[in-house]
């Protein structure tokens, strides 16, 4: 019998990337076979499918782990399920008022994203609890009664149940819950989905997973058919989750709230996996792509989730800490009314995109800046498939040129976009490693996306940092993540109490052990597979800033220690308070990346040409090199450009670049 | 280590201004980001945690503003009447912290306290870090020190600019007599060193860009940022119809004071000219001139196109005539607290109109234009539970405008703080929130309405001192291009069956089971309303239901 195989299928904003493990004698590259093709936003369902037959034709024993978008969308365009959300009577506004500030500070018209939930479905019920959870106002059943019949009356597709305080006593959700099942629609209660403190937050992750149900389920489980259709009763379809792990296609549909970041979460999960194995501790990932780049902080060990915000929305769900930049490949420049030069927040889009696109555009981008630079090969972007217009380039910023102050030259102009649109990333890249405390001369830049590599090295060297990693396939490294994925489920409580002892904190957590245990037997993982992983999120009493230490012995001294890294100074006399606790559940995880021998020898260029390098001073005539050609152990010295079907990479004076066991390009300053 | 310096100088010899000067723009942000970062994990109370009810501020060795990272509007014009202030009464060296919040000294009210530190590179003092955080109790006569006095001396601790550290030596006589006059002296104390551990971190990171670019290098860039500030202002008022506006508006605080405004743009310059503008009053809806920069600086930054940089070049191009000893320019010993929060709307709404006048530009209908400021305190019957103290403001009807209706339950214009989750407030304060909702029927009629005001009622489970500080209590936001006003705010105090109507400004001492009730104003509405037909509601998420309750 064949094994069964597994595909990483990522719907992207532009493209669907799919990525297999290469068979023996495939002619993969790097043990991998990647295929590329235009997404399809009506159906993206077309485009997986038609991926995968590329790179597995059917009838086959696979395993297809999907990053998809469908949650992501429905949020942001608020194509959601007719819901009925139902709250505490004197509370029926509070998805409506939320905090009550306003996204844009200067806006002279604001508009504050709030859920999209019309008051007229919103149905309110008598009851209360106090801050313990205690009964003020019980909840009788002739109320529950008449609560279900007003629900009913509005025909719901999904119903959510927000109670105040129902994180500390989930009796009244409970029963409410229980009596709407009547209804035959996802009903998600509130101290289920996200049990812990704020109400807004609460209700909104409830609001959002019951909202979501009725949309992201049946898209799923029309996929899965249709690969088992064609692949084989055998074929499964496995979900993407904002925490890095998967799960099966009807759990994602049970709790879609935890695919809001899907897409990103293969990248970063990617990153973090590459890391792991190649032995690295903390990194720092940059993921540039054509409208925006992303960055995160990646801690070794315990994964540093968050809660995540889709579309201004808060959802408690953790998911990977994701921070978006203004600034992509597309990314308009121009004068502001002093003479300063600015980069983006405006951008070309995908359509026209940046002028060297040839499709219209006319205004300069960031890509137009590199092309210009030579740091893009006019014939050598995606494999060639797609060429470059250099001069639409030229012309673009030409006219840029001639519209400034003083006069320029289009190269320097070239050169200046380059360096504000670098300082944006800085600047981005300091806050979310700064803003936990680390120095980034600390850590790793692990940089993808198809321009990631572009400026990779150059903020490395501006920001001290030892070593740079590109890895395999830059430009379809979600899907690559994807292959990674353990099935997973993540769950969360509030506790808000000053740490109890060891001793004291299993009973908090075997609850929520025991149903991830049981959720993830449902999907068909024995006990014995499956890998528990308990985390405490501590802060100091009334402090907001907060962080996740695994539970084990010594938590307290590790607390302190964390805040005086953090802080630069302790509060030893402070009473430390367990805000919640988490528990993180694996299934096995595949091992996607297996190391090879490494031979070390020189690379050879395919072509030489002039590039205008800041990080190394000025034109100059530079090797090129194909990344596709190289093995593990090929080196090469900078200043060179390393070209690849999905990315570019610079590689500065001074620097190294190395093909490591994995194929990921590593650049270093040459030792002197 | 030469190698890496003929490195920087190489690239830095490369850049064109313009781009240095984008570079430099980022580079100082950050750390004034870093320091807010820093300030707002570690701080204690939720007026700082949950609301981010502060700031941070870069500024160069003469004070000026070069960066800064805001939350609240209110902070931003004032950042560079501080470091003058503070170098006029101490000497500032290595190792110095200065904390103040003499509100005619460097300070905006009492209840913001300030810290600031000089940066020095070897001799020389190359620029000065600073936050400034709203503590919510200052000491004065009721708890959260917002209403209640006729002057400053009734407001609270008043700290003129002295040293909080010195040579890196906490000066224990000063954080005992602080934490003496506060209610809940230890989260004030808490509060007041996470302020200064975020002055360290900023000061680490200003030490990281000196070695990156030099001292010379950096100091020539601030000059260049302020420069570069004032040249977009210019633009701007340059791209405006030259000409004069005016406009007044009075308060419905005691004694309804009148704030007049004449604007004149001309050359790149515009002129304020606030003469006419009613004396400083008894009471506390004063403000410094700091706070009617901050409002001016709110409203350019909303009506420019692009965003303008938060320095103080930015307000270079502007002369004003702001009459000594008035509402909005009062001096020593005039009361400021409510002005800050109050007074400061109704500068924005002035502001606004006046410039509607010169610009001839669709400018939407007045918000709210209060912050509502709810604060209360007591001891806990438990002794062991020590006091409570607790302060927020509250959203509001936004005003509607040519783009559509205007938001409901919203903050507007000077403050941007999110509200305490109830379920926090609970937890922590003995009270028990009653209603939270959307107060229906408050925005004005019009082609589009006012944005509603909300309502928040809570229950006291213990005995209590409460004040509302708040105006539009008589009459509602104005409306716009024919648009109606918005509602009044009332506020009510519940005793069993008896309700009061609560008077602005007024103190009282609520029973456990008392309720009291803020009912906030509507925001004004935008054109005229069609005769028969309802005023036209889009559907945004926060838009009400037609069915939906009547107004309480």
């Amino acid at each position: 019998m064949k094994p069964r195989r597994r595909a990483g299928i990522d719907t992207g904003g532009t493209f669907t990337d799919a990525i297999v493990a290469a068979e023996e004698g495939s002619g993969g590259v790097g043990g991998w076979q990647v295929h590329k093709r235009p997404t399809t936003p009506k159906q993206p369902a077309k485009a997986v499918l038609a991926a995968l037959q590329a790179l597995i034709p059917p009838p086959a024993a696979v395993d297809l782990v999907h990053g998809t978008t469908h949650a992501t969308n429905a949020l942001l365009t608020g194509r959601l399920g007719r819901t009925v959300f139902v709250t505490t009577a004197g509370f029926a506004d509070l998805l409506a008022i939320g905090r009550q500030d306003r996204e844009a500070l200067y806006a002279l018209e604001p508009r504050p994203p709030r859920p999209p939930q019309p008051r007229r479905r919103i149905v309110e019920v008598h009851e209360r609890l106090d801050a313990d959870g205690a009964v003020v106002t019980a909840l009788s059943q002739a109320e529950i009664r008449r609560v279900v019949a007003q629900v009913r009356a509005l025909k719901p597709q999904g119903i959510a149940v927000g109670l105040l305080h129902a994180f500390r006593n989930g009796d009244h959700e409970q029963r409410l819950g229980q009596a709407l099942q009547a209804l035959a629609v996802p009903v998600r209660l509130s101290s289920e989905v996200a049990p812990e403190y704020r109400e807004y937050e609460r209700f909104c992750t409830a609001w959002a997973d019951a909202a979501l149900a009725p949309v992201v389920g049946p898209a799923l489980e029309s996929l899965e058919r249709e690969l088992q259709t064609t692949w084989g009763s055998s074929a499964r379809l496995q979900i993407m989750r904002s925490d890095g792990g998967s799960c099966g296609a009807r759990a994602a549909a049970d709790g879609a709230v935890h695919l809001a970041l899907s897409g990103p979460a293969g990248g970063l999960a990617a990153a973090r996996s590459l890391a792991d194995a190649r032995g690295d501790g903390p990194v720092l990932s940059l993921d540039m792509g054509g409208t925006s780049t992303d960055v995160a902080l990646l801690t070794e060990g315990e994964l540093p989730l968050e809660p995540m915000e889709v579309g201004g929305l808060p959802l408690l769900a953790r998911g990977l800490p994701l921070h978006t930049v203004g600034t992509g490949g597309g990314s308009l420049a121009s004068w502001d009314a002093a003479g300063a030069l600015r980069v983006g927040p405006g951008s070309a889009g995908a359509e026209p995109g940046p002028a060297c696109y040839g499709k219209g555009g006319r205004q300069a981008t960031v890509t137009d800046a590199h092309l210009l630079a030579g740091r893009l090969h006019p014939q050598a972007f995606l494999g060639g498939e797609f060429p470059l217009h250099p001069q639409a380039a030229a012309q673009a910023l030409a006219d840029l040129a001639a519209s400034a102050a003083s006069p320029v030259a289009t190269e320097n102009l070239a050169l200046g976009i380059l360096e504000v649109a670098t300082a944006g990333m800085e600047r981005a890249l300091r806050r979310v490693s700064l803003a936990e405390g680390w120095d980034p001369r600390q850590l790793k830049l692990y940089a993808f996306g198809g321009a990631g590599g572009l400026h990779a090295a150059w903020l490395a060297e501006r920001m001290g940092m030892p070593e740079v990693v590109i890895p395999p396939f830059p430009g379809a490294f979600s899907a690559m993540g994807l292959l990674a994925a353990p099935l997973r489920r993540t769950l969360v409580r509030s506790v808000l109490q000053p740490l109890p002892a060891t001793r004291q904190r299993k009973g908090l957590f075997d609850p929520l052990v025991k149903q991830a245990v049981q959720e993830l037997r449902e999907e068909g993982l024995s006990r014995r597979q499956i890998k528990i992983r308990r985390v405490l999120e501590l802060r100091g009493e009334g402090q907001a800033g907060q962080c996740s230490l695994a539970e084990g012995p010594k938590a307290l001294e590790r607390f302190h220690q964390w805040h005086q890294k953090r802080f630069g100074f302790q509060r030893r006399e402070q009473a430390v308070q367990l805000v919640s606790v988490r528990v993180q559940a694996d299934g096995p995880a595949e091992n996607a990346w297996t190391a090879r021998r490494k031979r070390r020898r020189p690379a050879e260029a395919f072509d030489h040409r002039p590039a205008l390098l800041v990080e190394s001073g000025g034109r100059r005539r530079v090797p090129w090199y194909q990344r596709e050609a190289m093995r593990p152990g090929h080196f090469l010295s900078g200043p060179a450009v390393v070209a690849e079907y999905s990315g570019t990479t610079v590689v500065p004076a001074g620097w190294v670049l190395e093909v490591d066991a994995f194929g990921a390009c590593c650049l270093r300053r040459e030792s002197s | 280590m030469s190698r890496a310096r003929k490195r920087k100088r190489n690239s830095a010899a490369k850049l064109t201004d313009a781009t240095r000067l984008m570079v430099c723009r980022h580079l100082l942000a950050s750390v004034a980001e870093e320091m807010g970062l820093a300030l707002q994990q570690s701080a204690i109370s939720p007026n700082v945690k949950e609301r981010r009810d502060f700031s941070c501020a870069v500024l160069d060795g003469r004070g000026e503003l070069v960066a800064h990272a805001a939350h609240i509007p209110v902070h931003l014009g004032s950042a560079h009447f501080t470091v003058p202030a503070v170098l006029q009464e101490v000497e500032v060296q290595t190792g110095d912290v200065i904390v103040l919040n003499d509100p005619h000294r460097g300070g905006t009210h009492l209840n913001d306290v300030t810290v600031v530190a000089p940066f020095w590179v070897g001799k020389k003092r190359l620029a000065f870090l600073m936050n400034r955080a709203h503590h919510a109790d200052i000491g004065g006569a009721e708890p959260g020190s917002m209403s209640g006095a006729t002057d400053l001396y009734g407001e609270g601790l008043c700290l003129p600019p002295v040293h909080l550290i010195r040579g890196g030596k906490p000066m224990e006589e000063v954080w005992k007599i602080f934490q003496a006059n506060a209610r809940d002296g230890e989260a004030r104390k808490g509060d007041l060193l996470a302020q200064c551990a975020a002055l360290n971190r900023g000061a680490l990171r200003m030490q990281a860009l000196v070695d990156r670019l030099g001292e010379t290098e950096l100091s020539s860039a601030m000059t260049a940022l302020l420069d570069h500030g004032e040249a977009l202002t210019q633009a701007l008022f340059r791209s405006w119809p030259q000409g004069q506006a005016q406009a007044e508006l009075s308060l419905d605080g005691p004694g309804t004071p009148l704030i007049r405004l004449r604007i004149q743009n001309r050359g790149g310059r515009l002129l304020l000219d606030f003469r006419g503008t009613s004396k400083q009053v008894a009471g506390s809806w004063n403000t410094h001139r700091a706070v009617t920069f901050s409002a001016l600086f709110y409203v350019l930054q909303a009506l420019a196109p692009e965003e303008l940089p938060e320095t103080s070049g930015s307000l270079r191009p502007l002369s004003w005539h702001l009459p000594e000893g008035s509402l909005i320019a009062s001096t020593f010993p005039a009361g400021v607290a409510a002005g800050n929060v109050e007074t400061s709307q109704r500068l924005v709404d002035v502001l606004l109109q006046a410039l509607a006048g010169l610009l001839g530009r669709d400018i939407p209908a007045s918000s709210q234009g209060s912050m509502n400021n709810f604060l209360f305190g007591g001891r806990f019957s438990n002794p062991e539970k020590g006091d409570f103290v607790y302060y927020e403001t509250l959203g509001g009807g936004a005003g509607a405008g040519p783009h559509g209706p205007g938001a409901d339950a919203v903050q507007s214009h000077m403050t941007n703080t999110r509200n305490t989750p109830i379920e926090v407030m609970e937890a922590e304060l003995p009270v028990r929130v009653r209603q939270l909702a959307i107060r229906r029927g408050s925005g004005g009629r019009g082609l589009h309405s006012g944005g509603h005001g909300l309502i928040k009622e809570v229950e006291f489970l213990e005995a209590a001192r409460v004040s509302v500080t708040a105006t539009r209590r008589r009459s509602g936001a104005p409306g716009a291009a024919g648009g109606e006003a918005g509602k009044a705010g009332v506020d009510s105090w519940f005793q069993g069956t008896k309700k009061r109507k609560l008077t602005a400004g007024q103190s009282v001492a609520v029973n456990a089971g008392d309720r009291i009730r803020l009912a906030t104003p509507g925001g004004g509405g935008w054109g005229k309303a069609p005769a028969s037909a309802k005023a036209k509601r889009s559907k945004p998420p926060q838009s009400a239901d037609p069915a939906g309750s009547a107004e309480h």
